[in-house]
């Protein structure tokens, strides 16, 4: 056997290509190959990022068990404008009717406890619009602009958002900073009550009133390993303006027997400042079949309300096609200072809410989730929800035959949610 | 210290219908990863110079899938498969798609750049030629009556329109492997892996060195002894390498050894061939369509590398 | 200030993930890359979620900032 071994003068050891020297079928097969090689597509880049257009759908109905029902459409579309560039568009429109308690005491002079809470009756309908812009700064910050305005009878609100997310750490690490503006216009019907004036003969402001909120956003996003994210988020919102809800009133009760007897109810006050901050963390784990998200949610702001959330979803599919997802989520919140249930007629309080939306209560819901992805492409999905919301039926402040009726109104709503997604 | 992998003289690959197919892992003793599965005719192998064999296991499946695709659709023997398909045309023309219509492409260039020596209709031959190690030559008037359904200018080619006259056939054996090689890597590459060694039957390709920066050392398979001697170990930090050889497949008569290797004008194995030729290019399907050319050569392979200027080694 | 003590807890977290754990590879990606492993995998779902919750709760946001009040009853 004898054994030829010729270095090419072509290429050096490390691939560095040389001079050529009238290697005629060498580049002419190499400029053959090339052009092989490029012919086929990569097997996996069938992403999202390979298509174009992405459409979602979807369609509410949300029942408070003898309060309010919510129909609401949700239609967004998405298309990527090449590489670097992104718009979407976001349409809502929504239809609520039905009652919503007003924070006035159940009874007026008995001690029966039957009957719900007093509530208003009402009837609003909703349309929403926005707009993201996300384009790429550099090939690891991303920028994204958004705005939106949405419209009622009574109430109308814009806002503006951007927020730039810079990857560091190959992709692992995302830092988040975002800030977002929005404003809001409160015009009901009929004018806006006096505040702690007695709700049928306050006086009558025409004029709208405003709310205005800034939000900034410090946010992480960390690759722990090939099956783990975390997200942590950090938001600061300060809003002022005018925060009472022109609907709520407070009942005024007998100091010391408790009775409403004839004091007229108080519409309701609250801060016309309010500093808030969010603490977000979600992780989302993959095991060998199933997804777990997870997150925790702790809120606390200046008027004395601190708040836990914790939700998990376990994503289990069934089939190649099919998979359910159950969901759990808890919360629970503290009262504001301002919260009363009633107020003892002579008070003069600062501010005063009775709404239940202040007090010291718990919600807790449950959900499944089916979701059908056929394989000819889109997704659909469907979704059922209860979730119960409790409070303090017999809170610390109330007196004399308040101490009998239960303050605060127990809800229990269903809420069932369809889904249609496409990209194309 | 550099991992030696052995790299068997390539033969077209007998490509196998869809069975239970395996892909094991195993870390060799060197802390590399290594991923073996069967494809394209042979035991093929992925090593990856990273920890996590979770990891690994799947970049293994995404170099296996890719052998898979490709063997499935350019397999002779794959009925569902596009060269069946065009095999089984019966004269008529076939329409092919965007990847099959590069692959014919090539092999159209391949065809002018040998001068005719590489030709993909070539596989009738073997109607006559068995290449089993034994002393049975064909009759002349049975290679003859083969000629007629050989060569590639009697096919007509206006991409991505392919008619073969009755009776006629084509084989991707000689470029499948390779192809796949470089697929494989492309895949691989584009999923961010920079130190890999993909080794499918023998054609080799390195998508950078060892994560220590040192060289994957690819052993020369000893046609003498094939699959149990290395000839010689040739460094590889990133490129294609490829052998082309009779291995096993070779005819012995009156003293006389005739190569698979053959001559698709004549019918006739190329005469003064080497044993094997290894060579070094950019590409993997580079290096082994150079190595084929030097074969059908015969015995100016070398002088044909030499000209071309490539890294080779030739055993005679 | 509360605020200060957050965003210390944040940094803390953030200085435990980046040391403990050994740095994910471009190449295992792939469950990262899936859709449902996204932060929000259902947008719809997540804002008629927030719109729900937003109007019967006390406390809101966390997840980002963007988005109209809604002046829900």
């Amino acid at each position: 056997m004898q054994l030829t071994n010729k270095p090419g003068n072509g290429q050096t050891e490390n691939g560095q290509p040389e001079k050529e020297k009238g290697a005629s079928v060498r580049s002419l097969l190499s400029a053959a190959s090339a052009s092989l090689l490029l012919a086929a597509p990569l097997a996996h880049a069938v992403d999202a990022s390979d298509q174009t257009w992405r459409i979602d759908a979807g369609a509410l109905r949300y029942s408070e068990r003898g309060r309010i029902n919510v129909s609401e459409l949700n239609f967004r579309v998405r298309n990527q404008l090449g590489e670097d560039d992104a718009v979407s568009l976001r349409a809502d429109y929504d239809s609520v009717s039905g009652a919503s308690p007003t924070g006035a005491v159940k009874t007026q002079t008995t001690s029966s406890a039957s009957g719900g809470a007093p509530t208003a009756t009402f009837q609003a309908a909703r349309t929403a619009v926005g707009v993201d812009w996300e384009t790429s700064v550099s090939p690891d910050t991303r920028l994204t602009l958004a705005g939106d305005t949405s419209s009622q009878k009574s109430y109308g609100s814009a806002g503006l958002g951007a927020s730039v997310a810079r990857d560091f750490n190959q992709r692992n690490t995302t830092l988040v900073f975002g800030a977002g503006y929005s404003v809001d216009t409160i015009r009901p019907t009929g004018g806006i009550r006096a505040e702690l004036a007695a709700n049928d003969t306050a006086p009558i402001r025409t004029a709208s009133e405003k709310k205005d909120q800034v939000d900034l956003q410090l946010g992480v996003t960390q690759v722990l390993t090939r099956e783990t994210l975390l997200q942590l988020n950090l938001v600061h919102s300060s809003a002022s303006g005018y925060m009472t809800n022109p609907y709520k009133i407070v009942s005024v009760v007998h100091p010391v027997t408790g009775e409403t007897l004839s004091y007229p109810a108080l519409t309701e006050k609250r801060p016309d400042k309010r500093d808030s901050n969010a603490l977000y963390a979600q992780v989302n784990h993959a095991f060998t079949s199933g997804i777990l998200y997870s997150s925790y949610r702790y809120f606390q702001d200046d008027w004395g309300i601190k708040a836990h959330t914790v939700d998990f979803k376990y994503r289990q599919p069934v089939t190649e096609e099919l998979y359910v997802q159950p969901n759990i989520r808890m919360y629970t919140q503290s009262a504001a200072d301002f919260y009363r249930s009633m107020l003892y007629n002579g008070e003069t309080p600062t501010y005063a809410s009775a709404d239940y939306r202040m007090t010291k209560m718990h919600s807790f819901a449950i959900g499944l989730k089916l979701g059908y992805k056929p394989s000819s492409g889109g997704e659909f999905t469907a979704r059922v929800e209860a979730m119960r919301q409790d409070g303090e039926l017999h809170p610390q402040d109330a007196i004399g035959v308040q101490k009998q009726t239960d303050a605060f109104p127990v809800l229990e709503a269903v809420l069932f949610h369809i889904g249609y997604t496409l990209s194309f | 210290m550099p991992v030696c992998v052995k790299q068997r003289a390539s033969s077209p690959p007998k490509m196998r219908s869809a069975e239970k197919r395996p892909v094991s892992l195993r870390t060799a003793s060197e802390g590399h990863v290594v991923g073996e599965f069967p494809a394209l005719g042979g035991p093929c192998e992925v090593l990856l110079d990273m920890p996590d064999p979770e990891a690994a296991r799947y970049l293994v499946g995404l170099a296996a899938g890719e052998a898979w695709r490709i063997e499935s659709r350019y397999s002779r023997y794959n009925a569902g498969g596009v060269v069946h398909q065009i095999n089984n045309a019966n004269g008529k023309p076939v329409t092919l798609d965007e990847e099959s219509g590069a692959l014919i492409d090539f092999a159209d260039a391949c065809h002018r750049l040998s001068d005719g020596a590489f030709d993909i209709t070539s596989g009738v031959l073997r109607r006559a030629w068995k290449f089993d190690g034994g002393n049975r030559l064909p009759s002349p008037a049975a290679v003859a009556a083969l000629l007629p359904h050989v060569g590639w200018g009697r096919a007509i080619w206006n991409r991505p329109v392919l008619q073969l006259p009755f009776g006629m056939e084509i084989d991707l054996g000689g470029i499948g492997k390779e192809y796949a090689v470089d697929q494989a890597a492309r895949q691989l590459a584009a999923a961010g892996v920079n130190n890999a060694l993909i080794n499918f039957g023998g054609d080799v390709f390195a998508l950078g060195p060892r994560a220590n920066g040192e060289p994957w050392m690819v052993g020369i398979d000893d046609p003498r002894a094939t699959g149990k001697a290395c000839v010689r170990a040739v460094p590889l930090h990133r490129g294609g390498l490829a052998t082309s050889g009779d291995a096993r497949r070779f005819l012995k008569r009156s003293g006389k050894r005739y190569g698979h290797i053959l001559n698709p004008k004549t019918g006739w194995p190329v005469q003064g061939a080497p044993r094997s030729v290894s060579v070094k290019a950019s590409s993997c399907i580079d290096a082994g369509m150079l190595a084929t050319f030097a074969m059908l050569k015969g015995s100016d392979a070398e002088v044909f590398l030499e000209a071309e200027g490539v890294e080779h080694f030739i055993i005679w | 200030m509360v605020l200060r003590k957050l965003l210390a807890c944040l940094m803390a977290a953030e200085a435990l993930s980046g040391c403990a754990m050994q740095q994910v590879q471009p190449w295992e990606k792939d469950l990262m890359a899936k859709e449902e492993m996204q932060l929000v995998p259902d947008r719809i779902e997540e804002f008629f979620d927030s719109r729900v919750f937003f109007s019967r709760e006390g406390a809101f946001g966390g997840k980002g900032v963007g988005g109209g009040g809604c002046g829900c009853n």
